[in-house]
């Protein structure tokens, strides 16, 4: 064996066991190298990708450089090109077609879409345009060009007309020279027009170039966006383009809900559809934030887990390949019995095992006694309810018997704050005794049951619920995890703490706030002061509607009186400068009384005294009236018999007529439905009336159509007004609201103002009724070019034009035309 | 080569005519030199051309800079001209229109945008204001002197003789006399009880015609222009023309007490003594409207000239309002306990002044429906009340008649503005338009008196032209019938056709009850025709029957929906009712047990 030891060659074994290893792998059929294009596939040229970078570049660089470098004539270009390697960079391979394509088409219209966006200020201008004049406005401007003229070219001319000819061109040089023009027409013109040439050719040329550069430094930078994108692997970043997408989506499915619902339709069934597929891929099984939730409550809860387990276990079921029964009924028959009985044993050592877990809720059967549960813990509840109700209104009932009893009530109260008290300081001995482990679990059931009593007398509290939750919660955690109870008791503390600290800080921050946004305020309102005073002198109520023709308020007293009044003035005036004599004696006036109709006959008395004795002197000489004085017996006579026709037809009763016809117009008919059936509760026999049956009868079968609604002439005791307008005037009005507008006030102050030549001056008649769009006869409208985007804006020459202007030039400027230059 | 003499032109000399032959002969004082202004070069002698700049070639027009606080130019203009803030007030058409209440901002700037006209209309219409240059007229008494107590005779004597000319007396011999004047206030109409017409130019007292229609004549109206005249005989209505000529003989008109005329409306309104109201279409001569107010004998009548409503005041102390197409009253007011005595509304249509047995006199707010303003009491009952343009009130008692200056203004004062006796018992009174006029009808004739300052002194000449020509009269009944307003348009509100016709509480209470009796509609289906052997007429028939079902099915479902609506409107919940959980969220509900998770 030694020998063999010696013999033994490490390197030889090493590139034994190479060689071993790499049997299989061993590629003998090399791949071609070179081959001319045939039709046929050479079934030895398919051969398999070894090495990714070997196979993408067969012959690199470096092979190059090596064979260069084995030349020594070629050792300084195989160093350059090494050099050439590592300092430049390849070149991307160029993007896909229909992507380039796709970044060169969203470029250009970019690009089409700012040129075209520059128009939109003249867009809407013309649209919101009242009135628009065709064809458009060209500048006109006046260039004196008379010394600039050349004469007539004429194919013969006079020797007198070449003498005349140079004499004029020396005369305007002349002229010319006097004008302050010292240099040569020609040259002049000459000179401009190659500036101008130049000037704009190579303006011209940097811009394109420049506009060049520009498209093709964004066509790079967009494909490398695009490259880039593809490549990134990040989760989040995928997560958050989704929803972007997403939000994307719902936008646009909002869009079109408003402006085409059936598209909206579509869309949101897509969307549906998209969302349920997500859902079914199961990739959502225990990552959602439910799950998440579950799993962390799962610790202490029971029914969670259960319902987790479930979770997992329907996934699994899904996901699960599915096995023909009949390969292996026979072999797996015997370790499906052993199954079984290991799964029983799992079953009873951990039933929250989610493999296991199925078999026993099927088992169970148990969802119909899960109903029966939830009846009767619905009439539990129900009769609880009850219950309390009745101690409430009993309660309710004690409070009005007596002091005494309301003294005892506060007793009970203070009683019950103390056991609240109690239970606290239980809650936390609990917390303590559970430390201590199983010997106390007696204690904690009493502590329980207490808490129980203590829950019964005040149930009408609400602390006393969670109270024995809490201590059921203990109860029910076979104690086994007891320490975990603290350690929850601990985290909730520190969660509150954190909690709070993040509030105070919060608030500090507000408080921050608002000291400043206070101070901005005290200056904003020194601003301000004016414009709330102005405000407060425009206090008044809101004007009602108005008409429009005669709009005139009541009291045309004032003005006349003031008409008169400035009258009587000047006349006084006048009289004063006439003859500046004494002062006329004042004449006391006494205020007359507030007529009482049990006076009537003093005032009659007044009335004659107030006819002054020189009035009727002048009455009776007067020549073209009858005298007064005869007629005074004929008077009384008169009013005599005046009175007692007026007594005769005085009576109470218009009043209470006019009031009952009032009511009875304006009730409002058929207003309820009986919805007894037909006969029901209306009996007859003694003692019955209709009134009280009426009375008697359920409101809640007699349906009424419609609310009460104020009438205008409610609490006008003397007036009566006729609501329901008449049919003919109904068909000339509007019935409904038209577009634009939102409301029946709103499109009823649209044309509350007549425009008519009666209603208003001619003036406003004209401007109301403009056309929209004026045109000169027999002129061509050519269409609008570049020049509008840069013209200024036309001079207004009326005031309404002008008011508009301004109106438009206090909004955002988006529709207004900006004189940009571009 | 004529614009090349021209050049070549020397300017002429100044003041050749009278200049010194040397410049140091006459020296002239420095201050005498006018400085030379040279015009600006576009409006030197221009000799060149005018050249048309193309559109796409840019021109370096000079821009004007503003700098961003300083006023502008066209600000300082508006200024200028201010309009006083009543005037404004006075012609103001009413609230905008919110903008939050347009809904497209296209729209919403449309109607800013008109805002803006009707501003500028406002305007226009408060500066027309300064062509009433016309005053109103007023008596200014000595000291210690009143008004009251000047006599007509004294008035006459103190004013203009064409205003003196206008204070007259016709003594009559045909009964108590009923007048009325033309809406322009040029021409007067007279009708006596016993049968006597005239209708003349008061003001130039040129007779149009006068006549004996043999007949009692209860009343008597102008019609649209003052060449026609409507006359309420014993029975019948009849129209005459201005030189008296019987044109038609409205039979239906029966028995007719009182009768107005609706310019506007070419209605001819009448009341009479069955208590019948109606109203005749004298445009197409056609009765638009006829039905008995059941208010007994209508002898009181007035239309309120803003709405043209016709106000019939009745023995019960309520004034009605009345609209020809619809046959209820549209307003019923009480104003007075007692039976009324006479009513009138004043020529604006702002105030409605009652009278009535009780010895008042009462002003109302027509248009709010409002009142009493003011009431009077008299000493005796009112027998005719008037209100002129300018708001002058004038009321008789028998035969007594007293003129208020201003209606509203005439309670406080002891004294009334004039006083008037007359000859007898006073049967008519009305005010002239546009004329210090006022025009009394008693039983034994007509009395034309002073009141200075009741008429509107400044008239519309498109409206009422008391100088109209011939042709201006055509032209104007031309209009006036062209802008004829249909009877429909009569409501208390004159503006309600600019309103939107919303139902009122007993039209949807009579709509919710009709869901009650609703019965499904007759389907008439029709098969199409189908060849021979493809459908039998058992066939069609069956199908026939299934989609009869079908709808019938679907209406009463949706009948039943609606029902259901309303009963969902209607419940209340019981009081017995313990709802198992609070609907109220307490801090405590995260301990109650969570609810079980459906499976």
């Amino acid at each position: 064996m030694s020998d063999e030891e010696e013999q033994f060659n490490p390197k030889a074994h090493k590139k034994l066991l190479q060689g071993i290893s790499s049997l299989g792998k061993a590629q003998h059929i090399r791949k071609t190298t070179r081959n001319e294009p045939i039709r046929q596939q050479d079934e030895f040229q398919l051969v398999k990708p070894g090495d990714e970078l070997a196979t993408r570049y067969p012959v690199g660089l470096h092979d190059i450089v090596k064979v260069l470098q084995t030349t020594k004539k070629h050792v300084e270009a195989g160093k350059q090109l090494k050099v050439v390697q590592s300092s430049k960079k390849v070149l991307d391979k160029p993007l896909e077609i229909p992507q380039a394509n796709r970044l060169k088409r969203g470029l250009g219209y970019d690009k089409t879409k700012k040129n075209l966006g520059r128009w939109d200020a003249v867009v809407s201008q013309n649209r919101n345009a009242e009135t628009q004049v065709f064809p458009l406005r060209s500048e006109t401007i006046y260039v004196d060009t008379s010394l600039y003229r050349k004469p007539l070219e004429r194919s013969l001319k006079s020797e007198l007309a070449i003498e005349l000819e140079a004499e004029q061109a020396r005369l305007k040089a002349a002229k010319r020279e006097l004008a302050g023009d010292t240099e040569n027409v020609e040259e002049l013109a000459k000179r401009e027009a190659e500036l101008l040439k130049k000037k704009l050719t190579r303006d011209e040329l940097f811009a394109r170039r420049k506009e060049l550069a520009y498209l093709k430094m964004r066509e790079s930078q967009k494909s490398l966006k695009a490259r880039k994108q593809n490549k990134i692997k990040s989760k989040k970043y995928h997560k958050l383009l989704k929803k972007q997408k997403m939000q994307e989506q719902i936008k646009q499915f909002e869009i079109l809900q408003k402006t085409n619902p059936e598209a909206a339709l579509e869309k949101l069934n897509e969307l549906e559809k998209n969302r349920v597929l997500e859902r079914a891929s199961l990739r959502h099984k225990n990552t959602g934030t439910w799950a998440k939730n579950l799993q962390i409550r799962a610790k202490y809860d029971k029914d969670v887990r259960k319902d987790l387990s479930e979770q997992l276990q329907i996934s699994r079921q899904l996901t699960q390949k599915k096995i023909d029964s009949d390969d292996d009924t026979d072999d797996d028959n015997a370790t499906k019995a052993s199954h079984i009985s290991t799964e029983k044993e799992l079953n009873e050592s951990d039933p929250f095992n989610p493999w296991t877990r199925l078999e026993s809720i099927q088992k169970d059967g148990g969802t119909n006694e899960v109903e029966g549960e939830n009846w009767r813990k619905y009439w539990l509840d129900r009769n609880e309810n009850e219950k309390m109700l009745d101690e409430y209104k009993k309660l309710l009932v004690e409070e009005d018997m007596s002091d005494d009893e309301q003294k005892k009530i506060k007793e009970t109260t203070e009683n019950d704050e103390k056991l609240l008290n109690e239970v606290d300081s239980r809650k936390k001995a609990t917390k303590q005794k559970v430390k201590k482990a199983n010997k106390m679990s007696k204690k904690v059931v009493k502590a329980n049951n207490r808490t129980a009593v203590v829950e019964e007398e005040i149930k009408s509290s609400g602390a006393g619920e969670w109270l024995v939750e809490e201590t059921n919660i203990c109860n029910s955690e076979n104690i086994s995890n007891d320490t975990n109870i603290d350690d929850i008791f601990d985290k909730q503390e520190d969660k509150i703490k954190q909690k709070v600290t993040k509030k105070m800080r919060e608030l500090s921050k507000k408080a921050k706030l608002l000291k400043k946004t206070q101070l901005k305020d005290t200056k904003q309102k020194k601003r301000l002061k004016k414009d709330e005073l102005k405000n407060l002198k425009d206090l008044s109520f809101k004007k009602e509607l108005k008409r429009p023709i005669i709009d005139e308020e009541l009291g045309i007293e004032e003005k006349s009186k003031s008409n008169v009044e400035i009258n009587m003035d000047n006349f006084k005036k006048a009289l004063d400068s006439q003859a500046l004599q004494t002062e006329p004696p004042t004449i006391e006036i006494k205020p007359s009384t507030i007529i009482d109709p049990n006076k009537l006959t003093d005032v009659k008395l007044k009335q004659h005294i107030n006819n002054f004795i020189g009035l009727n002197e002048s009455i009776g000489a007067a020549d073209d009236d009858v005298d007064v004085s005869g007629d005074e017996d004929n008077d009384k006579v008169y009013l005599d018999q005046q009175m007692t026709i007026s007594q005769a037809f005085e009576d109470d009763d218009i009043i209470a007529d006019f009031t009952r016809d009032k009511a009875k117009d304006s009730e409002v008919k058929d207003a309820e439905i009986d919805l007894f059936m037909p006969g029901w509760g209306s009996w007859a026999g003694a003692g019955i009336s209709a009134e009280r049956q009426a009375a008697i009868k359920n409101k809640r079968l007699v349906l009424k159509l419609a609310k009460k609604e104020k009438r205008r002439d409610d609490n006008k005791g003397g007036l009566y007004i006729n609501e329901t307008a008449s049919k003919q005037l109904r068909s000339h009005l509007v019935s409904e609201v038209p577009f634009p507008f939102t409301s029946v006030a709103d499109y009823e102050g649209s044309i509350r103002a007549t425009i008519g030549r009666n209603c208003v001056p001619e003036t406003a008649f004209r401007m109301l009724t403009r056309p929209a769009i004026i045109t000169h006869k027999g002129q061509v409208i050519e269409p609008m070019d570049q020049s509008e985007i840069t013209k200024p804006q036309r001079r207004l020459r009326h005031v309404v034009d002008r008011r508009i202007a301004r109106m438009n030039e206090n909004r955002p400027a988006k529709i207004v035309k900006t004189k940009k230059k571009y | 080569m004529l614009e090349d003499e021209n050049l070549d032109k020397k300017p002429p000399r100044r003041g050749a005519k009278s200049a010194p032959s040397r410049y140091f002969h006459s020296p002239v004082p420095e201050e005498e030199v006018k400085p030379i202004k040279l015009k600006g070069v576009s409006q030197q002698n221009f000799s060149g051309e005018i050249i048309k700049v193309e559109q796409d070639k840019q021109i370096g027009f000079k821009k004007t800079f503003y700098r961003k606080g300083a006023p502008k130019k066209h600000i300082k203009t508006e200024t200028n001209s201010k309009i006083p803030k009543n005037l404004l007030k006075k012609y103001d058409k009413g609230e905008k229109v919110r903008s939050k209440g347009v809904k497209t901002k296209f729209f919403k700037e449309k109607q800013e945008r008109k805002e803006v006209y009707l501003q500028y209309a406002t305007e226009q219409a408060a500066r027309t204001e300064i062509l009433l240059t016309e005053q109103q007229g007023f008596i200014e008494p000595d000291e210690e002197e009143i008004t009251a107590q000047y006599r007509q005779v004294e008035i006459a004597k103190n004013v203009d003789i064409l205003s003196a000319s206008k204070h007259f007396k016709l003594n009559l011999d045909f009964g108590p006399y009923s007048l009325r004047y033309t809406k322009n206030g040029r021409h007067l109409l007279l009708g006596g009880r016993r049968g006597h017409v005239a209708a003349f130019d008061w003001i130039t007292k040129k007779l149009l015609c006068e006549m004996n229609v043999m007949e009692e004549v209860a009343d008597v109206s102008w019609l649209h222009v003052h060449t026609m005249f409507a006359c309420a005989q014993k029975d019948w209505v009849y129209i005459y023309d201005s030189q008296g000529t019987e044109l038609h003989c409205v039979k239906r008109l029966y028995r007719v007490n009182c009768m107005e005329f609706l310019p506007y409306h070419f209605l001819l309104a009448t009341g009479n003594k069955d208590g019948y109201a109606s109203w005749l279409d004298v445009s197409i001569g056609e009765l638009v409207s006829n039905f008995n107010t059941k208010l007994g004998d209508i002898r009181l009548m007035h239309q309120n000239p803003g709405n043209g409503v016709l106000c019939i005041g009745g023995s019960k102390g309520v004034v009605s309002m009345w609209s020809p197409k619809v046959r209820e009253p549209l307003a019923k007011m009480l104003c007075h306990s007692t039976p009324m005595s006479a009513l009138t509304v004043d020529p604006k249509g702002q105030y409605m002044v009652t009278a009535g047995q009780d010895r008042k006199v009462k002003v109302w707010d027509i248009r709010a429906l409002k009142g009493p303003l003011v009431s009077y009491g008299l000493r005796l009952p009112a027998n005719q009340v008037v209100v002129s343009q300018r708001g002058t009130l004038a009321y008789s008692q028998g035969t007594y008649c007293e003129i208020q200056s201003n209606l509203l203004l005439g309670e406080k004062a002891e004294t009334p503005y004039l006083r008037q006796m007359c000859d007898s018992f006073v049967h008519g009174m009305r005010f002239c338009p546009y004329e210090d006029i006022l025009g009394i009808a008693t039983a034994k004739g007509f009395q034309s008196l002073l009141v200075p300052g009741s008429g509107e002194p400044n008239f519309d000449a498109l409206e009422d032209n008391p100088y109209q020509t011939k042709s201006q009269r055509r032209e104007h009944e031309v209009h006036a019938l062209l802008e004829k307003i249909p009877p429909e348009l009569i409501t208390l509100d004159p503006n309600e056709i600019s309103a939107v016709d919303v139902p009122t509480l007993q039209e949807k209470v009579d709509a919710k009850r009709s869901l009650f009796h609703l019965k499904p509609p007759k389907i008439d289906f029709k098969s199409r025709h189908k060849m021979k052997g493809r459908g039998g007429s058992a066939k069609a028939s069956r199908n026939k029957q299934i989609v009869k079902d079908l709808k019938r099915k679907e209406f009463i479902a949706d009948i039943k929906k609606s029902k259901q609506s309303i009963f969902k409107q209607n419940s209340k919940k019981a009081s017995d009712f313990i709802p198992l959980d609070s609907s109220v969220p307490s801090v405590l509900d995260r301990f109650k047990p969570k609810s079980t998770k459906k499976k």
